[in-house]
C-alpha cells in the first residue's frame, strides 16, 4: 500500500491551534500509579446507565463485571482490580455532573501491568464468526474509546436495513496535547491491525481506510508496514490526512476522506460508514482474542506545568488527581484541569473524578495559555466579523445561533439547526470579541431537549 | 507596573456594586483594560484562544489610517489636527454617556468611528459643525442600536449624510487648495478665510463642467477634497495593509472596485465626453477610502461570503449612478449607507439558500 | 401632459420620488408589518398589485367617466371605492391561495384600503396629468418602490432583533429613526430623474 505522507484530504472549515504534541509524542506508554481505589462509574456510555451486580462488602476478581444493563444500547462495566467493594455511591461524572458508581479498594496496591501480547502478521480473524465477535465486544464492555463512548458493539453489529461498506479506522487525534492513540499506533500496532480486521469481520465492510494526520509520519509509516506485513491487509488503506482541528470528528472525517456528507442530524451508517478509533480496535483484539474485558486505558498527561508529562496506562476508575500527583509535581500555578484537550475537554471541579473508558487525556493550563489578551471577564458585542462562518466545520452560522439562544429565541436557533453543531469549538476559538459562542450553543441545544421533554428539568 | 496595578486593586471596590463611583465603572475598566491584560477566565470549552481579538482589530485599523492623516497634515494643515480632537470629544462625550447610563463599559469601536469621520469632512468646515455630526452619527447611527456591534448603519457615515443634508451650502463651500512643496501646510492652520474658490473646487465639481484634472494629481493627492481622501496612495497603502492582516475582507473591497471599474468603463467607452476616464475616476472623491474603510465595517457588511460579493457590486453601481446621473457630485456616502440597508437582506437569501441546501440533504 | 416616457417615471417612483421615503405616504402598515421579511415581501407584492390596477382603472374611470360628466368633483370618492372592491377581491384571492400570508397580514390586508399611497398614487397621476401609459409606469415603479422599502425595514428590523435598544425605543420608534435614515439614504438618487 503506497503511502502518501503528504496530507491531501480536508474539509471545509476547522482552524489550526498550536499542537503542543511535543511534551508528551516521544514519551512511551508507562506504567500508571498504583491502584489503592477505583471508583467505576455506571454510565460511561452513550445509552442506558448500569445498574450495579454487586453490593457493599462483596469480593470482586481483577475483570469481573460488576455492572450490566438490558437496554440495547447499553455496555457492561468490569472490575480492573481483585478488592472488596467499599461503596455503592455517587462520583463527579464531568457530564452528568454526579454519577452512581462502584468504588472497589483494591487488594493488592500495585501499578497497572499489561499482560504482553504480541500479534503477528498471519493473524487470521476467520476464525471468528461475525455474532462471535460482537457478543465478545459486547460482554468486554467495550465503548468509543476516542471521547464519545458509544457502545461498539452497537456499531459494529451488521444491520440488514443500514449496511456498512466503508470503515474508517480514525487514528488523527486532532485535539493539542493529546498523544495516547499516537503511541498506541506506534507501540501496538500489531493489535490495532488485528482489531482491524476483526471489526471488518464483524461489520462486513469491503473497504477498511486507516486515517491519520499527516503530523504523525512515524505513526503513518508504523501503521503501513503492519498492514502490508500482514495477510488479508490488502484492501486496508493508510490515508494521511491534512492536519486541521477538528479532523478527528467522524463527519469532517467522512467528508475529508470519502468526499461524502453524513445527513444532517443522522449516522454514518446512513451512508455505509463506520468510523472507529484506534484504541477502541486494540480493545476489540484483546476482548475477541483473549476475552480480556476493557478495563485500563492509556491516558495521556499534558501541560507546561507538568513535571513528567507523558502517555500512562492506567486503570479505569483511577482518579484524575491520583494520576496527576504521579506525573509529578505541578511545577507553577494551574488556572484549569481540563478532561480531554483543551478544545473539546471539560474542565473539572473534582480531582477525584474518576478515569472513564472514553477519557483519553488530562490537560492542565495555565492562565497564560487560557489567554492574556482573550482572557476578558466580560464577551463584547458581537463585531459580524464573520470568522465564525468561515471555520465552523458544519456550515453553520454559529453567531446567529448563539444570539438566538441568548435573546431565548429557541424555535429560531432550532431552524439554523442548533442541533447540527458538534460542539468542536472553533467558532470561539476564533471570535475576537472573545463571545463564548460554543457555551451558547450547548446551552440553548439542553434547553431545547427540556423543552421537548426529552431531558429532565 | 506593580505599583499602579496595586493602586488599581485598591481602588476597585469603590466601583462596584454599593461603591461611590459605582456610576463611573465603564470608565475605570477601560482604563484598567488599556494598563493590563483583563484577568478572568473561560467558562467552558474551548479553554483556548486564538490570539485576535477587537483591540487589536480597531488598531490594525486606526493604523492602517496613518498614511492617510499624514497626507490630510501636509496637504490641509493643523487645522485638521483640532478636528480630530473635536470629533473624539463629541463622539466620546455621547459614547461615555451611554455606557454610564446602560452600565457597560466602553468599547474600542469608537477610536476608529472618532479618527474616521475627520477624515470624510471637507478640510475647512466650522468646528461646530464637526461635532454635531459627529455626535449625530454616534448617536442615531449606533447608541440607539445599543452599542458597538449592534448598529445597522456606519456611524460616520450617517454623521456625514446628516451634514451632507443638513449644510449643503456650508459643506460644498468647504473646500481647501492643497498645500505644496517640501512642508505642504504642515505649519499653518489653515480655517475658512484660507478658501479661495479658484484653487479650492474639487475635481468632481469641476468634472461636472466639464474640467478633468490630471491623473497624477489625483494619484498623490495634490488637490482639494475632503481630508483624507484626496491622496490615493495614502489611501492604497492603509488599504493593502488591512487586507493583508485579514481585518478588511478582500471581497468587500474587490467587488465595489470591481464593478465600479466595470460601470463607470462601459459609460466612459460609450460616451467619453460626458463620463470620465475610469482610473481618474478611481482616484477621484471618497470611492477608494470608502471602498477600504468604511464598507469593510464588519459590523454593517453582510456576514457571509457570497453576501459581500453582492453588497459590494450594489455600492460600486450606484456610486457610478449618482455621480454621473444626478445632482451631487459625489454618492460614495449615499452607496454604502444604501449597502448597508440591503446588507441583512444579502444575508438571509445566502443563509436561507444554505439551509435549503442543508434541508435537502438530511 | 409631461413628454416624459414611462420608463423615466418608472424609474423614479422607485428611487428619486419613492412614494415612501420621499413623500411619505403609506406609513402605517409600513411600520406595523415590516417585522418580518416575508411578510413584508408579501405585503409589498399585494400593495404593487393593488397600486398599478388601481392606478389604471382610476385612469379609465376619471377620463372616460367622470370628466365627460363633469363629475371631476368626486374623485376622492370614487377613487376610494375602487380601491376598496378591489381590495377585497385581493383579499378573497389571498385568503384563497395562500392562508400562512393572510393569516400573517392579518387585519393590514384589508387596511391596504386605506393606505394613503394607493389614494396618493391615484391622485398624483390626476394633478401631474399623465397620459395612460405614464400612470401605469407610475403605478407600477410607486408600488414596487413601496415594497422595496418595507423589505429594506424589514431587513434591517430583523437584524435589530439582536441589538440592545433602549427600552423607550424598541419598537416603532426605532423603526421610525432607521426609516428617517433610510430617506437620507434615498435622498442620493434626488435629480437622477426628474418627473415633475
Amino acid at each position: 500500500m503506497e503511502v502518501r505522507v503528504k496530507g491531501r484530504f480536508s474539509f471545509r472549515g476547522g482552524v489550526h491551534p498550536p499542537e503542543k504534541k511535543g511534551l508528551s509524542c516521544e514519551s512511551s506508554i508507562q506504567a500508571g500509579p498504583a491502584v489503592k481505589e477505583v471508583a467505576i462509574l455506571l454510565s460511561q456510555h452513550i445509552g442506558a446507565a448500569c445498574r450495579p451486580l454487586v453490593e457493599k462488602g462483596a469480593e470482586v476478581q481483577a475483570g469481573q463485571k460488576i455492572g450490566d444493563c438490558d437496554a440495547f444500547v447499553s455496555a457492561p462495566v468490569h472490575s480492573p482490580v481483585a478488592g472488596k467493594v467499599k461503596e455503592v455511591g455517587l462520583r463527579s461524572h464531568a457530564v452528568l455532573g454526579r454519577s452512581p458508581a462502584v468504588v472497589i479498594q483494591a487488594e493488592v496496591e500495585a501499578q497497572p501491568t499489561r499482560p504482553s501480547w504480541e500479534v503477528n502478521g498471519d493473524f487470521d480473524e476467520g476464525k471468528y464468526s461475525s455474532e462471535q465477535i460482537c457478543e465478545a465486544v459486547r460482554e468486554a464492555g467495550i465503548v468509543g474509546m476516542g471521547g464519545a463512548g458509544f457502545p461498539t458493539r452497537v456499531k459494529i453489529e451488521p444491520n440488514p436495513r443500514m449496511p456498512k461498506e466503508t470503515m474508517i479506522i480514525n487514528g488523527c487525534e486532532c485535539e493539542p496535547y493529546i498523544t495516547c492513540d499516537y503511541r498506541m499506533m506506534l507501540e501496538r500496532t500489531g493489535q490495532i491491525v488485528a482489531g482491524v480486521k476483526l471489526a471488518r469481520r464483524a461489520s462486513g465492510c469491503s473497504r477498511v481506510i486507516i486515517a491519520i494526520e499527516d503530523n504523525k509520519p512515524a505513526a503513518i509509516e508504523a501503521m503501513s508496514a503492519a498492514v502490508r506485513a500482514s495477510a488479508k491487509g490488502d484492501n486496508i488503506e493508510v490515508v494521511a490526512v491534512k492536519t486541521k482541528y477538528p479532523q478527528g470528528g467522524e463527519r469532517q472525517l467522512i467528508e475529508a476522506v470519502l468526499k461524502k456528507n453524513v445527513p444532517t442530524g443522522g449516522i454514518p451508517p446512513m451512508i455505509g460508514v463506520l468510523v472507529l478509533n484506534v484504541a477502541t480496535t486494540a480493545a476489540i483484539a484483546d476482548a475477541v482474542v483473549n476475552k480480556r474485558p476493557l478495563t485500563h486505558r492509556v491516558v495521556t498527561v499534558s501541560g507546561e506545568v507538568i513535571a513528567r508529562p507523558g502517555n500512562y496506562y492506567v486503570a479505569i476508575g483511577t482518579a484524575v488527581g491520583d494520576l496527576m500527583e504521579f506525573c509529578g509535581p505541578v511545577t507553577q500555578k494551574s488556572a484549569k484541569v481540563v478532561l480531554g484537550g483543551p478544545m473539546m475537554g471539560l474542565a473539572i471541579a473534582d480531582l477525584q473524578m474518576p478515569i472513564t473508558k472514553a477519557s483519553g487525556a488530562i490537560t492542565v493550563l495555565t492562565k497564560g495559555q487560557i489567554g492574556r489578551a482573550k482572557f476578558a471577564r466580560r464577551q463584547t458585542a458581537c463585531i459580524r466579523c464573520g470568522r465564525c462562518l468561515e471555520v465552523c466545520p458544519e456550515n453553520l452560522n454559529p453567531t446567529r445561533i448563539a444570539h438566538a439562544v441568548k435573546s431565548n429565541l429557541l424555535d429560531l436557533a432550532e431552524s439554523y439547526y442548533i442541533n447540527a453543531c458538534t460542539e468542536c469549538g472553533c467558532c470561539s476559538y476564533v471570535c475576537p470579541a472573545n463571545i463564548e459562542v460554543t457555551g451558547y450553543i450547548k446551552t440553548g441545544k439542553i434547553f431545547l431537549a427540556r423543552q421537548k421533554k426529552k431531558m429532565p428539568q | 507596573m506593580k505599583g499602579l496595578l496595586k493602586v488599581f486593586e485598591a481602588i476597585r471596590p469603590s466601583f462596584e456594586q454599593g461603591g461611590k463611583l459605582r456610576v463611573f465603572k465603564p470608565v475605570f475598566e477601560a482604563l484598567d483594560e488599556a494598563f493590563f491584560a483583563p484577568s478572568a477566565t473561560t467558562v467552558t470549552a474551548p479553554h483556548v484562544r486564538d490570539p485576535l481579538d477587537v483591540k487589536r482589530f480597531m488598531a490594525m485599523v486606526v493604523i492602517a489610517l496613518f498614511p492617510c492623516v499624514l497626507a490630510a497634515f501636509y496637504f490641509f494643515g493643523l487645522r485638521f489636527a483640532v478636528m480630530i480632537l473635536v470629533s473624539y470629544a463629541a463622539g466620546g462625550a455621547v459614547e461615555v454617556v451611554f455606557a454610564m447610563v446602560r452600565k457597560e463599559n466602553i468599547n474600542e469601536g469608537f477610536l476608529v468611528t472618532g479618527m474616521l469621520f475627520p477624515l470624510i469632512l471637507p478640510p475647512t468646515l466650522p468646528l461646530w459643525m464637526v461635532g454635531l455630526g459627529v455626535a449625530f452619527g454616534v448617536f442615531i447611527g449606533k447608541e440607539l442600536f445599543g452599542g458597538t456591534g449592534r448598529n445597522v448603519f456606519n456611524p460616520a457615515l450617517v454623521g456625514r449624510c446628516f451634514l451632507a443634508l443638513a449644510y449643503p451650502a456650508k459643506m460644498s463651500a468647504s473646500w481647501l487648495g492643497p498645500g505644496n512643496g517640501l512642508t505642504g501646510r504642515l505649519f499653518e492652520y489653515a480655517g475658512a478665510s484660507a478658501v479661495d474658490s479658484l484653487s479650492s473646487a474639487t475635481p468632481l465639481a469641476m468634472a461636472k463642467q466639464g474640467q478633468f484634472i490630471g491623473l497624477r494629481e489625483m494619484f498623490l493627492g495634490n488637490i482639494s477634497g475632503s481630508a483624507g481622501e484626496t491622496s490615493a496612495i495614502a489611501i492604497i497603502l492603509g488599504g493593502v495593509f488591512l487586507l493583508l492582516t485579514r481585518v478588511a475582507s478582500w471581497r468587500t473591497v474587490a467587488s465595489i472596485l470591481g464593478s465600479f471599474v466595470l460601470l463607470a468603463g462601459a459609460l466612459h467607452y460609450a460616451q467619453p465626453g460626458t463620463f470620465g476616464p475610469v482610473l481618474w475616476h478611481l482616484c477621484a472623491g471618497g470611492l477608494l477610502f470608502g471602498a477600504f474603510f468604511m464598507a469593510t465595517d464588519p459590523v454593517t457588511s453582510p456576514i457571509t461570503n457570497t453576501g459581500k460579493w453582492f453588497y459590494g457590486i450594489i455600492i460600486g453601481s450606484v456610486t457610478v449612478l449618482i455621480r454621473n446621473f444626478t445632482g451631487y457630485v459625489e454618492g460614495v456616502t449615499f452607496a454604502i449607507l444604501l449597502g448597508n440597508i440591503v446588507a441583512p437582506i444579502l444575508d438571509e437569501i445566502v443563509v436561507g439558500v444554505r439551509i435549503r441546501r442543508l434541508r435537502s440533504e438530511g | 401632459m409631461s413628454e416624459t416616457s414611462a420608463w423615466v417615471i418608472f424609474i423614479a417612483a422607485i428611487f428619486t420620488n419613492n412614494i415612501l421615503l420621499t413623500n411619505f405616504l403609506g406609513m402605517c402598515s409600513f411600520i406595523a408589518c415590516s417585522g418580518q421579511i416575508r411578510t413584508s415581501l408579501g405585503l409589498g407584492t399585494a400593495v404593487t398589485f393593488v397600486l398599478t390596477m388601481t392606478t389604471m382603472l382610476n385612469y379609465a374611470i376619471y377620463h372616460f367617466v367622470l370628466v365627460p360628466y363633469g363629475l371631476g368633483h368626486l374623485q376622492f370618492i370614487v377613487f376610494i371605492a375602487v380601491i376598496a372592491a378591489f381590495v377585497q377581491l385581493v383579499e378573497m384571492f389571498v385568503e384563497r391561495f395562500s392562508p400562512k400570508l393572510y393569516f400573517a397580514l392579518g387585519i393590514f390586508l384589508p387596511l391596504i384600503t386605506v393606505n394613503c399611497a394607493i389614494l396618493g398614487a391615484s391622485l398624483f397621476m390626476i394633478i401631474r396629468e399623465y397620459s395612460f401609459l405614464q400612470s401605469v409606469g407610475f403605478g407600477l415603479g410607486a408600488g414596487i418602490g413601496w415594497a422595496v422599502a418595507i423589505v429594506m425595514l424589514a431587513g434591517l428590523r430583523q437584524k435589530m432583533r439582536y441589538s440592545n435598544i433602549p427600552e423607550p425605543f424598541q419598537g416603532v420608534p426605532i423603526a421610525m429613526v432607521v426609516t428617517g435614515v433610510l430617506a437620507m439614504a434615498f435622498m442620493g438618487f434626488a435629480g437622477m430623474v426628474s418627473i415633475q
